[in-house]
Protein backbone atom coordinates (compact mmCIF):
# COMPACT_ATOMS: atom_id res chain seq x y z
CA UNK A 1 0.00 0.00 0.00
CA UNK A 2 1.17 3.44 -0.65
CA UNK A 3 1.23 5.57 2.31
CA UNK A 4 2.21 8.57 0.03
CA UNK A 5 -1.05 8.94 -0.79
CA UNK A 6 -1.93 10.02 2.88
CA UNK A 7 -0.10 13.46 1.86
CA UNK A 8 -3.49 14.04 0.12
CA UNK A 9 -4.52 15.55 3.93
CA UNK A 10 -2.52 18.32 3.35
CA UNK A 11 -5.38 19.84 0.63
CA UNK A 12 -7.91 20.11 3.74
CA UNK A 13 -7.85 23.56 4.53
CA UNK A 14 -9.97 25.52 7.45
CA UNK A 15 -12.24 28.00 5.83
CA UNK A 16 -11.73 31.78 5.38
CA UNK A 17 -14.56 32.90 7.15
CA UNK A 18 -13.61 30.54 9.98
CA UNK A 19 -9.76 31.39 9.94
CA UNK A 20 -11.43 35.30 10.39
CA UNK A 21 -13.59 33.96 13.17
CA UNK A 22 -10.81 32.88 14.97
CA UNK A 23 -8.82 35.78 14.72
CA UNK A 24 -12.02 38.64 16.21
CA UNK A 25 -12.51 35.61 18.52
CA UNK A 26 -8.64 35.33 19.90
CA UNK A 27 -8.61 39.33 19.54
CA UNK A 28 -11.53 40.13 21.65
CA UNK A 29 -10.40 37.88 24.12
CA UNK A 30 -7.25 39.27 24.58
CA UNK A 31 -8.03 42.68 24.85
CA UNK A 32 -10.80 41.77 26.75
CA UNK A 33 -7.90 40.35 29.28
CA UNK A 34 -6.27 43.34 28.59
CA UNK A 35 -9.03 45.46 30.32
CA UNK A 36 -9.56 43.05 32.91
CA UNK A 37 -6.00 43.84 34.02
CA UNK A 38 -6.14 47.24 33.95
CA UNK A 39 -9.07 47.43 35.98
CA UNK A 40 -7.48 45.35 38.79
CA UNK A 41 -5.19 48.17 38.76
CA UNK A 42 -6.99 50.67 39.92
CA UNK A 43 -9.08 48.68 42.36
CA UNK A 44 -7.67 50.96 44.58
CA UNK A 45 -9.29 54.36 43.55
CA UNK A 46 -12.29 55.65 44.85
CA UNK A 47 -15.50 53.64 44.70
CA UNK A 48 -17.02 56.12 42.45
CA UNK A 49 -15.17 56.16 39.84
CA UNK A 50 -14.06 51.98 39.66
CA UNK A 51 -18.12 51.79 39.71
CA UNK A 52 -18.65 54.28 35.94
CA UNK A 53 -15.42 51.77 34.86
CA UNK A 54 -17.04 50.51 31.33
CA UNK A 55 -15.45 47.01 31.02
CA UNK A 56 -17.07 43.52 31.80
CA UNK A 57 -14.72 39.84 31.99
CA UNK A 58 -17.84 38.50 29.92
CA UNK A 59 -18.98 40.69 27.30
CA UNK A 60 -18.29 44.34 26.44
CA UNK A 61 -20.64 46.08 24.31
CA UNK A 62 -18.85 47.54 21.33
CA UNK A 63 -19.75 50.43 20.05
CA UNK A 64 -17.99 51.08 16.31
CA UNK A 65 -17.22 55.11 16.21
CA UNK A 66 -20.57 56.31 14.71
CA UNK A 67 -22.23 54.76 17.49
CA UNK A 68 -23.62 51.71 16.32
CA UNK A 69 -23.45 48.49 17.85
CA UNK A 70 -21.12 46.07 16.66
CA UNK A 71 -22.00 42.00 16.96
CA UNK A 72 -19.37 40.02 18.12
CA UNK A 73 -18.70 36.60 18.82
CA UNK A 74 -19.22 34.42 21.96
CA UNK A 75 -17.94 30.55 22.75
CA UNK A 76 -20.86 28.40 24.11
CA UNK A 77 -18.58 26.26 26.71
CA UNK A 78 -19.75 22.93 28.54
CA UNK A 79 -19.65 22.09 31.78
CA UNK A 80 -16.14 21.42 31.92
CA UNK A 81 -15.39 24.76 30.26
CA UNK A 82 -14.69 23.03 26.56
CA UNK A 83 -15.56 25.18 23.59
CA UNK A 84 -18.42 23.61 22.09
CA UNK A 85 -19.80 26.26 20.10
CA UNK A 86 -20.22 29.84 18.95
CA UNK A 87 -22.93 32.08 18.95
CA UNK A 88 -22.69 35.63 17.45
CA UNK A 89 -24.41 38.50 19.57
CA UNK A 90 -25.60 42.30 19.62
CA UNK A 91 -26.06 41.77 15.92
CA UNK A 92 -28.98 44.57 16.21
CA UNK A 93 -27.35 46.89 14.15
CA UNK A 94 -26.85 44.30 11.30
CA UNK A 95 -30.01 43.17 9.93
CA UNK A 96 -32.63 45.39 9.46
CA UNK A 97 -36.07 44.31 10.22
CA UNK A 98 -39.22 45.37 9.33
CA UNK A 99 -42.82 43.81 9.49
CA UNK A 100 -46.60 44.06 7.43
CA UNK A 101 -49.45 42.09 7.91
CA UNK A 102 -50.48 40.77 4.40
CA UNK A 103 -53.90 39.35 4.73
CA UNK A 104 -53.21 36.28 7.33
CA UNK A 105 -50.16 36.30 7.21
CA UNK A 106 -47.16 38.67 8.62
CA UNK A 107 -44.21 39.62 6.45
CA UNK A 108 -41.49 39.89 8.16
CA UNK A 109 -38.77 41.54 5.53
CA UNK A 110 -35.24 41.30 6.47
CA UNK A 111 -31.91 42.76 4.97
CA UNK A 112 -28.44 41.91 6.39
CA UNK A 113 -26.45 45.21 5.82
CA UNK A 114 -23.13 43.87 6.65
CA UNK A 115 -23.32 40.84 3.90
CA UNK A 116 -19.45 41.34 3.93
CA UNK A 117 -18.52 40.49 6.95
CA UNK A 118 -18.55 37.74 9.00
CA UNK A 119 -20.08 36.08 10.11
CA UNK A 120 -22.77 36.85 6.88
CA UNK A 121 -20.57 36.73 4.22
CA UNK A 122 -20.72 32.96 2.68
CA UNK A 123 -23.79 32.30 4.55
CA UNK A 124 -26.04 29.96 1.97
CA UNK A 125 -29.10 30.38 4.19
CA UNK A 126 -30.78 32.01 7.26
CA UNK A 127 -34.20 31.81 8.89
CA UNK A 128 -35.87 33.44 12.17
CA UNK A 129 -34.73 31.28 15.49
CA UNK A 130 -37.00 33.13 17.75
CA UNK A 131 -39.48 35.14 17.49
CA UNK A 132 -42.60 36.60 19.73
CA UNK A 133 -45.34 38.50 19.11
CA UNK A 134 -46.83 40.65 21.80
CA UNK A 135 -50.19 42.31 22.07
CA UNK A 136 -50.39 45.91 23.19
CA UNK A 137 -50.48 44.48 26.84
CA UNK A 138 -47.18 43.09 26.55
CA UNK A 139 -48.71 39.83 26.66
CA UNK A 140 -46.72 36.98 24.61
CA UNK A 141 -49.84 35.98 22.33
CA UNK A 142 -47.72 33.90 19.94
CA UNK A 143 -44.20 32.45 20.03
CA UNK A 144 -41.84 30.19 17.67
CA UNK A 145 -39.02 29.94 14.56
CA UNK A 146 -39.87 30.29 11.15
CA UNK A 147 -38.62 27.05 9.20
CA UNK A 148 -38.10 28.49 5.97
CA UNK A 149 -34.74 29.43 5.23
CA UNK A 150 -33.76 32.09 2.68
CA UNK A 151 -30.75 32.80 0.80
CA UNK A 152 -28.81 36.32 1.97
CA UNK A 153 -28.99 38.91 -0.48
CA UNK A 154 -28.09 42.73 -0.57
CA UNK A 155 -31.82 43.12 -1.09
CA UNK A 156 -34.32 41.76 1.70
CA UNK A 157 -35.41 38.92 2.21
CA UNK A 158 -38.82 37.84 3.43
CA UNK A 159 -40.20 35.53 5.76
CA UNK A 160 -43.87 34.28 6.99
CA UNK A 161 -45.64 34.01 10.01
CA UNK A 162 -49.25 32.70 10.21
CA UNK A 163 -51.44 35.23 12.20
CA UNK A 164 -54.74 34.09 11.56
CA UNK A 165 -55.37 33.02 15.05
CA UNK A 166 -54.85 36.83 16.62
CA UNK A 167 -58.01 39.01 16.42
CA UNK A 168 -57.48 42.52 15.43
CA UNK A 169 -55.24 44.67 16.85
CA UNK A 170 -52.19 46.58 17.74
CA UNK A 171 -48.98 43.95 18.04
CA UNK A 172 -45.74 44.07 18.48
CA UNK A 173 -43.01 41.35 16.98
CA UNK A 174 -39.86 41.00 19.05
CA UNK A 175 -37.21 38.68 17.04
CA UNK A 176 -33.98 37.45 19.35
CA UNK A 177 -32.42 35.39 17.25
CA UNK A 178 -31.93 34.67 13.34
CA UNK A 179 -29.65 31.11 11.97
CA UNK A 180 -27.15 31.34 9.91
CA UNK A 181 -26.35 28.04 7.80
CA UNK A 182 -23.55 26.96 5.69
CA UNK A 183 -22.38 23.95 4.36
CA UNK A 184 -19.86 21.64 6.48
CA UNK A 185 -20.24 24.32 9.59
CA UNK A 186 -22.70 24.12 12.20
CA UNK A 187 -25.60 26.58 11.90
CA UNK A 188 -24.67 29.65 13.93
CA UNK A 189 -27.48 31.52 16.45
CA UNK A 190 -27.11 35.58 15.65
CA UNK A 191 -28.73 37.24 18.49
CA UNK A 192 -29.83 40.46 19.38
CA UNK A 193 -33.09 42.50 19.41
CA UNK A 194 -35.28 43.04 16.33
CA UNK A 195 -38.90 44.81 17.44
CA UNK A 196 -41.58 46.18 15.14
CA UNK A 197 -45.13 47.15 15.79
CA UNK A 198 -47.67 45.99 13.35
CA UNK A 199 -51.89 46.32 13.26
CA UNK A 200 -54.03 43.27 12.40
CA UNK B 1 11.84 28.26 26.95
CA UNK B 2 11.26 31.81 28.35
CA UNK B 3 7.76 33.57 28.13
CA UNK B 4 7.15 37.35 27.66
CA UNK B 5 4.08 39.20 27.86
CA UNK B 6 1.38 39.21 25.67
CA UNK B 7 1.99 39.34 21.87
CA UNK B 8 0.75 41.95 19.64
CA UNK B 9 -2.86 41.34 18.66
CA UNK B 10 -1.92 42.13 15.13
CA UNK B 11 0.43 38.92 15.17
CA UNK B 12 -2.75 36.72 15.59
CA UNK B 13 -3.35 36.75 11.65
CA UNK B 14 -0.10 35.80 10.88
CA UNK B 15 -0.11 32.64 13.08
CA UNK B 16 -3.66 31.38 11.92
CA UNK B 17 -2.73 32.11 8.16
CA UNK B 18 0.65 30.38 8.87
CA UNK B 19 -0.07 27.65 11.01
CA UNK B 20 -4.17 27.36 11.08
CA UNK B 21 -4.91 24.71 8.17
CA UNK B 22 -1.90 22.16 9.67
CA UNK B 23 -3.30 22.69 12.93
CA UNK B 24 -6.55 22.12 11.55
CA UNK B 25 -5.91 18.71 9.76
CA UNK B 26 -4.23 17.65 12.71
CA UNK B 27 -6.91 17.99 15.32
CA UNK B 28 -9.73 17.05 12.40
CA UNK B 29 -7.91 13.49 12.12
CA UNK B 30 -7.83 13.24 16.10
CA UNK B 31 -11.35 14.28 16.85
CA UNK B 32 -13.01 13.30 13.60
CA UNK B 33 -15.41 16.42 13.97
CA UNK B 34 -14.31 19.98 11.78
CA UNK B 35 -16.54 22.26 14.62
CA UNK B 36 -14.44 20.50 17.68
CA UNK B 37 -11.15 20.99 15.48
CA UNK B 38 -11.81 24.30 14.83
CA UNK B 39 -12.39 24.98 18.66
CA UNK B 40 -9.38 23.43 19.74
CA UNK B 41 -7.13 25.58 16.79
CA UNK B 42 -8.56 28.63 17.96
CA UNK B 43 -7.78 27.62 21.93
CA UNK B 44 -4.29 26.65 20.34
CA UNK B 45 -3.83 30.30 18.82
CA UNK B 46 -5.08 32.38 22.22
CA UNK B 47 -2.89 30.21 24.20
CA UNK B 48 0.18 31.02 21.96
CA UNK B 49 -1.02 34.42 22.22
CA UNK B 50 -1.27 34.55 26.09
CA UNK B 51 1.66 32.43 26.94
CA UNK B 52 3.67 33.97 24.43
CA UNK B 53 6.82 32.20 24.81
CA UNK B 54 10.09 32.42 22.85
CA UNK B 55 11.28 30.06 20.46
CA UNK B 56 14.36 29.03 18.83
CA UNK B 57 13.59 28.59 15.43
CA UNK B 58 9.84 28.43 13.50
CA UNK B 59 10.28 24.48 13.47
CA UNK B 60 10.34 24.87 17.14
CA UNK B 61 7.40 26.92 17.20
CA UNK B 62 5.94 24.17 14.77
CA UNK B 63 6.15 21.81 16.98
CA UNK B 64 4.58 23.35 20.33
CA UNK B 65 1.59 24.46 18.43
CA UNK B 66 1.36 20.51 17.92
CA UNK B 67 1.84 19.55 20.98
CA UNK B 68 -0.65 21.93 23.04
CA UNK B 69 -3.14 21.28 19.88
CA UNK B 70 -3.30 17.33 20.72
CA UNK B 71 -2.91 17.62 24.44
CA UNK B 72 -6.38 19.47 23.82
CA UNK B 73 -6.87 17.45 21.70
CA UNK B 74 -6.88 14.42 24.37
CA UNK B 75 -8.59 16.28 26.90
CA UNK B 76 -11.75 16.59 24.63
CA UNK B 77 -11.45 13.21 23.40
CA UNK B 78 -11.22 12.29 27.50
CA UNK B 79 -14.63 14.09 28.19
CA UNK B 80 -16.24 13.49 24.99
CA UNK B 81 -19.63 11.65 25.88
CA UNK B 82 -21.42 11.99 21.87
CA UNK B 83 -20.25 9.82 19.03
CA UNK B 84 -16.66 11.44 17.95
CA UNK B 85 -17.70 9.76 14.07
CA UNK B 86 -18.51 11.74 11.35
CA UNK B 87 -20.85 11.15 8.89
CA UNK B 88 -19.24 10.25 5.60
CA UNK B 89 -21.11 13.25 4.05
CA UNK B 90 -19.11 15.55 6.28
CA UNK B 91 -15.72 13.75 5.58
CA UNK B 92 -16.45 13.87 1.93
CA UNK B 93 -17.40 17.70 2.21
CA UNK B 94 -14.09 18.62 3.87
CA UNK B 95 -12.07 16.07 1.49
CA UNK B 96 -13.69 17.22 -1.57
CA UNK B 97 -10.25 18.82 -2.50
CA UNK B 98 -8.20 15.00 -1.89
CA UNK B 99 -7.57 12.51 -4.14
CA UNK B 100 -8.56 9.41 -1.46
CA UNK B 101 -11.23 10.25 1.17
CA UNK B 102 -11.29 6.62 1.54
CA UNK B 103 -7.87 6.49 3.30
CA UNK B 104 -8.65 9.26 5.30
CA UNK B 105 -11.84 7.67 6.72
CA UNK B 106 -9.81 4.80 7.63
CA UNK B 107 -6.84 6.81 9.37
CA UNK B 108 -9.99 8.59 11.18
CA UNK B 109 -10.67 5.06 12.55
CA UNK B 110 -7.21 4.59 13.69
CA UNK B 111 -6.25 4.56 17.44
CA UNK B 112 -5.06 8.34 18.54
CA UNK B 113 -1.40 7.18 18.70
CA UNK B 114 -1.60 5.29 15.36
CA UNK B 115 -3.09 8.41 13.77
CA UNK B 116 -1.01 11.01 14.96
CA UNK B 117 2.42 9.69 14.06
CA UNK B 118 1.22 8.99 10.67
CA UNK B 119 0.00 12.10 10.16
CA UNK B 120 3.07 13.97 11.70
CA UNK B 121 4.93 11.84 9.34
CA UNK B 122 3.12 11.50 6.12
CA UNK B 123 1.45 14.79 5.94
CA UNK B 124 3.40 16.72 7.62
CA UNK B 125 6.87 15.38 7.35
CA UNK B 126 8.61 15.02 10.57
CA UNK B 127 10.92 13.19 10.74
CA UNK B 128 10.65 10.09 13.41
CA UNK B 129 13.52 12.01 15.48
CA UNK B 130 11.10 15.42 15.59
CA UNK B 131 8.01 13.05 16.15
CA UNK B 132 9.43 11.72 19.59
CA UNK B 133 10.75 14.85 20.80
CA UNK B 134 6.50 16.31 19.52
CA UNK B 135 4.97 13.65 21.50
CA UNK B 136 7.58 12.69 24.49
CA UNK B 137 8.39 9.23 23.14
CA UNK B 138 11.52 7.83 22.61
CA UNK B 139 12.36 7.12 18.56
CA UNK B 140 11.99 3.38 19.15
CA UNK B 141 8.63 4.04 20.37
CA UNK B 142 7.47 6.24 17.46
CA UNK B 143 9.16 3.50 14.38
CA UNK B 144 7.02 1.08 16.61
CA UNK B 145 3.95 3.17 16.20
CA UNK B 146 4.66 3.76 12.35
CA UNK B 147 4.92 0.36 11.72
CA UNK B 148 2.01 -0.78 13.45
CA UNK B 149 -0.05 2.26 12.42
CA UNK B 150 0.62 1.31 8.79
CA UNK B 151 -0.16 -2.13 9.07
CA UNK B 152 -3.27 -1.16 10.27
CA UNK B 153 -3.80 1.21 7.79
CA UNK B 154 -3.38 -1.51 5.16
CA UNK B 155 -5.57 -4.31 6.44
CA UNK B 156 -8.28 -1.73 7.09
CA UNK B 157 -7.95 -0.20 3.42
CA UNK B 158 -7.88 -3.76 2.48
CA UNK B 159 -11.13 -4.83 3.75
CA UNK B 160 -12.98 -1.48 3.23
CA UNK B 161 -11.73 -0.16 -0.46
CA UNK B 162 -10.46 -3.54 -2.19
Amino acid sequence: MDFERLRSLKNIRMSDETKNRIICNCEREIKTTEECRMKRKFKKLPALIAAIAVCSCTSVAVLASNGKLEGFFEDIKRWDGAVTGTRYNQADDEIDVTAKTDENELRVSARIITLDSPPYFGLDEYSIKSYRILDKDSKVVKKGEVAEKKAPDKDEVQFRIDISELESGSYTLEISSFIGYKKADQPLDINGTWKCSFEY
Amino acid sequence: MKESSTRPVDEITEIVQTYGDMLFRLCLVMLKNPSDAEDVVQETMLRYMQKSPVFRDSEHKKAWLITVASNKCKDILRYKRLRPQMDLEHIRDIAEDTDDSGIIEILMELPEKYKIVLMLYYVEEYSVNDIAGIINRTTSAVKMRLQKGRKLLAEKYREECL
